[in-house]
Protein backbone atom coordinates (compact mmCIF):
# COMPACT_ATOMS: atom_id res chain seq x y z
CA UNK A 1 0.00 0.00 0.00
CA UNK A 2 1.17 3.50 -0.75
CA UNK A 3 -0.49 6.85 -0.91
CA UNK A 4 -1.52 9.95 0.91
CA UNK A 5 -2.42 10.30 3.68
CA UNK A 6 0.17 7.74 4.75
CA UNK A 7 0.05 5.09 7.48
CA UNK A 8 -2.59 3.23 5.50
CA UNK A 9 -5.28 5.81 6.13
CA UNK A 10 -6.60 5.45 2.60
CA UNK A 11 -7.19 1.72 2.52
CA UNK A 12 -10.97 1.67 2.75
CA UNK A 13 -12.29 -0.27 -0.24
CA UNK A 14 -15.76 -1.22 -1.40
CA UNK A 15 -16.26 -5.03 -1.39
CA UNK A 16 -16.43 -4.95 -5.21
CA UNK A 17 -13.03 -3.23 -5.31
CA UNK A 18 -11.58 -5.74 -2.85
CA UNK A 19 -12.78 -8.54 -5.10
CA UNK A 20 -11.18 -6.87 -8.11
CA UNK A 21 -7.82 -6.32 -6.42
CA UNK A 22 -7.67 -9.84 -4.99
CA UNK A 23 -8.62 -11.32 -8.35
CA UNK A 24 -5.90 -9.39 -10.19
CA UNK A 25 -3.28 -10.03 -7.49
CA UNK A 26 -3.84 -13.79 -7.55
CA UNK A 27 -3.39 -13.90 -11.34
CA UNK A 28 -0.42 -11.51 -11.27
CA UNK A 29 1.61 -13.67 -8.88
CA UNK A 30 1.57 -16.59 -11.31
CA UNK A 31 3.55 -14.59 -13.84
CA UNK A 32 5.58 -12.08 -11.86
CA UNK A 33 7.29 -12.09 -8.48
CA UNK A 34 7.35 -8.31 -8.19
CA UNK A 35 4.79 -6.66 -5.98
CA UNK A 36 2.64 -3.98 -7.55
CA UNK A 37 1.77 -0.85 -5.62
CA UNK A 38 -1.82 -0.03 -4.84
CA UNK A 39 -2.93 3.03 -2.95
CA UNK A 40 -5.33 5.90 -2.54
CA UNK A 41 -8.50 3.86 -2.13
CA UNK A 42 -10.81 5.85 0.15
CA UNK A 43 -10.69 7.36 3.61
CA UNK A 44 -12.89 6.15 6.43
CA UNK A 45 -16.42 7.43 6.03
CA UNK A 46 -15.83 8.48 2.42
CA UNK A 47 -14.66 11.92 3.42
CA UNK A 48 -13.02 14.14 0.80
CA UNK A 49 -9.69 12.84 -0.36
CA UNK A 50 -6.82 15.33 -0.45
CA UNK A 51 -5.60 16.18 -3.97
CA UNK A 52 -8.09 13.81 -5.60
CA UNK A 53 -11.44 14.52 -7.22
CA UNK A 54 -12.81 11.06 -6.57
CA UNK A 55 -11.59 8.22 -4.30
CA UNK A 56 -14.54 8.58 -1.94
CA UNK A 57 -16.67 5.54 -2.74
CA UNK A 58 -14.08 2.81 -2.31
CA UNK A 59 -14.53 2.00 -5.97
CA UNK A 60 -11.41 3.83 -7.20
CA UNK A 61 -7.80 2.84 -6.75
CA UNK A 62 -4.43 4.08 -8.01
CA UNK A 63 -1.82 1.56 -9.11
CA UNK A 64 1.82 2.42 -9.67
CA UNK A 65 3.47 1.68 -12.99
CA UNK A 66 5.73 -1.37 -12.71
CA UNK A 67 9.46 -0.76 -12.36
CA UNK A 68 12.04 -3.01 -13.97
CA UNK A 69 14.03 -3.16 -10.73
CA UNK A 70 10.96 -4.07 -8.69
CA UNK A 71 11.52 -1.27 -6.17
CA UNK A 72 8.42 -0.09 -4.39
CA UNK A 73 8.67 3.53 -5.38
CA UNK A 74 7.04 5.67 -8.05
CA UNK A 75 8.15 5.53 -11.66
CA UNK A 76 6.70 7.52 -14.51
CA UNK A 77 6.40 6.32 -18.09
CA UNK A 78 9.38 8.38 -19.24
CA UNK A 79 11.76 6.86 -16.67
CA UNK A 80 14.37 4.29 -17.67
CA UNK A 81 13.02 1.95 -15.01
CA UNK A 82 9.51 1.99 -16.47
CA UNK A 83 8.57 -1.56 -17.46
CA UNK A 84 6.11 -1.16 -20.29
CA UNK A 85 5.51 -4.87 -20.84
CA UNK A 86 4.78 -5.60 -17.18
CA UNK A 87 2.60 -2.53 -16.74
CA UNK A 88 0.65 -3.49 -19.85
CA UNK A 89 0.26 -7.04 -18.50
CA UNK A 90 -1.04 -5.73 -15.18
CA UNK A 91 -3.51 -3.37 -16.81
CA UNK A 92 -4.71 -6.20 -19.05
CA UNK A 93 -5.43 -8.30 -15.95
CA UNK A 94 -7.60 -5.51 -14.58
CA UNK A 95 -9.48 -5.19 -17.85
CA UNK A 96 -9.89 -8.95 -18.33
CA UNK A 97 -11.50 -9.20 -14.89
CA UNK A 98 -14.65 -7.69 -16.37
CA UNK A 99 -15.00 -5.60 -13.23
CA UNK A 100 -13.53 -2.34 -14.50
CA UNK A 101 -15.43 0.76 -15.54
CA UNK A 102 -12.42 2.64 -16.93
CA UNK A 103 -8.65 3.01 -16.56
CA UNK A 104 -6.81 6.32 -16.84
CA UNK A 105 -3.14 6.11 -17.84
CA UNK A 106 -1.07 8.23 -20.15
CA UNK A 107 0.95 5.58 -21.95
CA UNK A 108 -1.53 5.20 -24.78
CA UNK A 109 0.44 2.31 -26.26
CA UNK A 110 -1.25 0.24 -23.57
CA UNK A 111 -4.60 -0.95 -24.94
CA UNK A 112 -7.74 -0.04 -23.05
CA UNK A 113 -6.56 3.09 -21.25
CA UNK A 114 -7.63 6.71 -21.55
CA UNK A 115 -5.44 9.78 -21.25
CA UNK A 116 -5.96 12.07 -18.30
CA UNK A 117 -3.70 14.76 -16.90
CA UNK A 118 -1.16 13.64 -14.27
CA UNK A 119 -1.48 9.93 -14.89
CA UNK A 120 2.11 9.34 -15.98
CA UNK A 121 3.33 7.45 -12.91
CA UNK A 122 0.21 5.51 -11.99
CA UNK A 123 -3.02 4.32 -13.48
CA UNK A 124 -6.42 5.04 -11.98
CA UNK A 125 -8.94 2.22 -11.95
CA UNK A 126 -12.66 2.74 -11.47
CA UNK A 127 -14.43 -0.49 -10.55
CA UNK A 128 -17.92 -1.42 -11.56
CA UNK A 129 -20.39 -1.83 -8.76
CA UNK A 130 -22.50 -4.94 -8.26
CA UNK A 131 -20.69 -7.22 -10.73
CA UNK B 1 -41.15 64.70 -18.10
CA UNK B 2 -38.33 65.66 -20.43
CA UNK B 3 -36.75 67.64 -17.61
CA UNK B 4 -36.55 64.50 -15.52
CA UNK B 5 -34.92 62.32 -18.15
CA UNK B 6 -31.32 63.37 -17.47
CA UNK B 7 -31.97 62.99 -13.76
CA UNK B 8 -33.38 59.51 -14.28
CA UNK B 9 -30.38 58.62 -16.43
CA UNK B 10 -27.97 59.89 -13.78
CA UNK B 11 -29.88 58.09 -11.06
CA UNK B 12 -29.76 54.90 -13.10
CA UNK B 13 -26.03 55.24 -13.60
CA UNK B 14 -25.50 55.92 -9.92
CA UNK B 15 -27.66 52.96 -8.97
CA UNK B 16 -25.83 50.75 -11.46
CA UNK B 17 -22.53 51.94 -10.05
CA UNK B 18 -23.56 51.12 -6.51
CA UNK B 19 -24.77 47.68 -7.57
CA UNK B 20 -21.52 47.06 -9.42
CA UNK B 21 -19.41 48.11 -6.45
CA UNK B 22 -21.59 46.00 -4.19
CA UNK B 23 -21.10 43.00 -6.50
CA UNK B 24 -17.38 43.51 -6.45
CA UNK B 25 -17.41 43.64 -2.69
CA UNK B 26 -19.29 40.35 -2.57
CA UNK B 27 -16.50 38.70 -4.56
CA UNK B 28 -13.90 39.52 -1.97
CA UNK B 29 -13.10 37.54 1.10
CA UNK B 30 -10.73 35.30 2.94
CA UNK B 31 -10.40 31.79 1.70
CA UNK B 32 -9.61 28.58 3.51
CA UNK B 33 -7.77 25.56 2.27
CA UNK B 34 -4.51 23.69 2.43
CA UNK B 35 -1.39 23.05 0.40
CA UNK B 36 1.36 20.54 -0.13
CA UNK B 37 4.88 21.07 -1.44
CA UNK B 38 6.15 17.96 -3.13
CA UNK B 39 8.15 16.37 -5.92
CA UNK B 40 7.08 13.76 -8.45
CA UNK B 41 3.44 13.45 -9.45
CA UNK B 42 0.55 14.86 -7.45
CA UNK B 43 -1.05 11.40 -7.47
CA UNK B 44 1.99 9.89 -5.75
CA UNK B 45 3.74 12.86 -4.14
CA UNK B 46 7.23 12.54 -2.68
CA UNK B 47 9.25 14.83 -0.44
CA UNK B 48 10.44 17.94 -2.25
CA UNK B 49 14.06 17.83 -3.40
CA UNK B 50 16.49 20.62 -4.18
CA UNK B 51 15.84 20.74 -7.93
CA UNK B 52 12.18 19.75 -7.88
CA UNK B 53 9.59 21.56 -5.82
CA UNK B 54 5.94 21.88 -6.73
CA UNK B 55 2.97 23.19 -4.81
CA UNK B 56 -0.63 22.05 -4.92
CA UNK B 57 -3.19 24.37 -3.34
CA UNK B 58 -6.71 23.39 -2.37
CA UNK B 59 -9.33 26.06 -1.79
CA UNK B 60 -12.64 25.22 -0.18
CA UNK B 61 -15.71 26.90 1.25
CA UNK B 62 -17.26 30.05 -0.18
CA UNK B 63 -14.29 30.96 -2.36
CA UNK B 64 -14.40 27.54 -4.02
CA UNK B 65 -18.11 27.94 -4.63
CA UNK B 66 -17.56 31.32 -6.27
CA UNK B 67 -14.85 29.90 -8.54
CA UNK B 68 -16.94 26.83 -9.38
CA UNK B 69 -19.85 29.05 -10.39
CA UNK B 70 -17.58 31.23 -12.50
CA UNK B 71 -16.03 28.48 -14.62
CA UNK B 72 -18.99 26.44 -15.80
CA UNK B 73 -20.28 24.36 -17.39
CA UNK B 74 -19.63 20.92 -15.90
CA UNK B 75 -17.16 18.65 -17.66
CA UNK B 76 -18.93 15.42 -18.54
CA UNK B 77 -17.70 11.97 -17.58
CA UNK B 78 -14.27 12.77 -16.20
CA UNK B 79 -12.45 10.66 -13.65
CA UNK B 80 -15.21 8.08 -13.95
CA UNK B 81 -17.18 10.50 -11.83
CA UNK B 82 -20.75 9.66 -10.97
CA UNK B 83 -23.71 11.98 -10.70
CA UNK B 84 -22.65 12.49 -7.08
CA UNK B 85 -19.80 14.71 -8.22
CA UNK B 86 -19.82 17.67 -10.59
CA UNK B 87 -16.45 18.72 -11.99
CA UNK B 88 -15.45 21.88 -13.83
CA UNK B 89 -12.05 22.52 -15.37
CA UNK B 90 -10.16 25.16 -17.28
CA UNK B 91 -6.85 25.07 -19.15
CA UNK B 92 -6.50 21.29 -19.24
CA UNK B 93 -7.07 21.00 -15.50
CA UNK B 94 -4.72 23.78 -14.40
CA UNK B 95 -7.80 25.10 -12.61
CA UNK B 96 -10.19 22.43 -11.39
CA UNK B 97 -13.26 22.64 -9.18
CA UNK B 98 -15.78 20.15 -7.93
CA UNK B 99 -19.08 20.08 -6.08
CA UNK B 100 -20.17 17.00 -4.16
CA UNK B 101 -23.73 15.88 -3.65
CA UNK B 102 -23.44 17.18 -0.09
CA UNK B 103 -22.70 20.64 -1.45
CA UNK B 104 -18.99 20.67 -0.66
CA UNK B 105 -16.99 22.82 -3.05
CA UNK B 106 -13.26 22.38 -3.70
CA UNK B 107 -10.93 24.01 -6.17
CA UNK B 108 -7.34 23.09 -6.97
CA UNK B 109 -4.44 24.91 -8.53
CA UNK B 110 -0.74 24.15 -8.57
CA UNK B 111 2.59 25.51 -9.65
CA UNK B 112 6.06 24.26 -10.44
CA UNK B 113 8.09 26.29 -7.97
CA UNK B 114 11.20 26.15 -10.14
CA UNK B 115 9.60 27.60 -13.26
CA UNK B 116 6.47 29.20 -11.84
CA UNK B 117 4.37 27.43 -14.44
CA UNK B 118 0.83 26.38 -13.65
CA UNK B 119 0.62 22.58 -13.42
CA UNK B 120 -2.68 21.88 -11.70
CA UNK B 121 -3.13 20.53 -8.23
CA UNK B 122 -5.42 17.53 -8.32
CA UNK B 123 -5.83 14.15 -9.97
CA UNK B 124 -8.77 11.85 -10.35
Amino acid sequence: MYGTPDQGAAQYAHPDMMTLIMSVASRWQYADMRKFGIGNLSLAGGTKFPKHETHRSGLEVDVRAIRKDGKQSPCNRYHAQYDYDATKRLITLFIMSGRVKNILFNDLHVPGVSYYTDHDDHFHVSALRGI
Amino acid sequence: MRLFKPFIRLASLALFGVVSMSSLAQMEGIFTGNYIIYSGGIGDPQKPISNEKKIAIEIDGKAAKEIFNAIGPDVPDVCGATADLRIRKKNDGALSCSRSLKGEYRCHIGFDLQSGKSIGGVVC
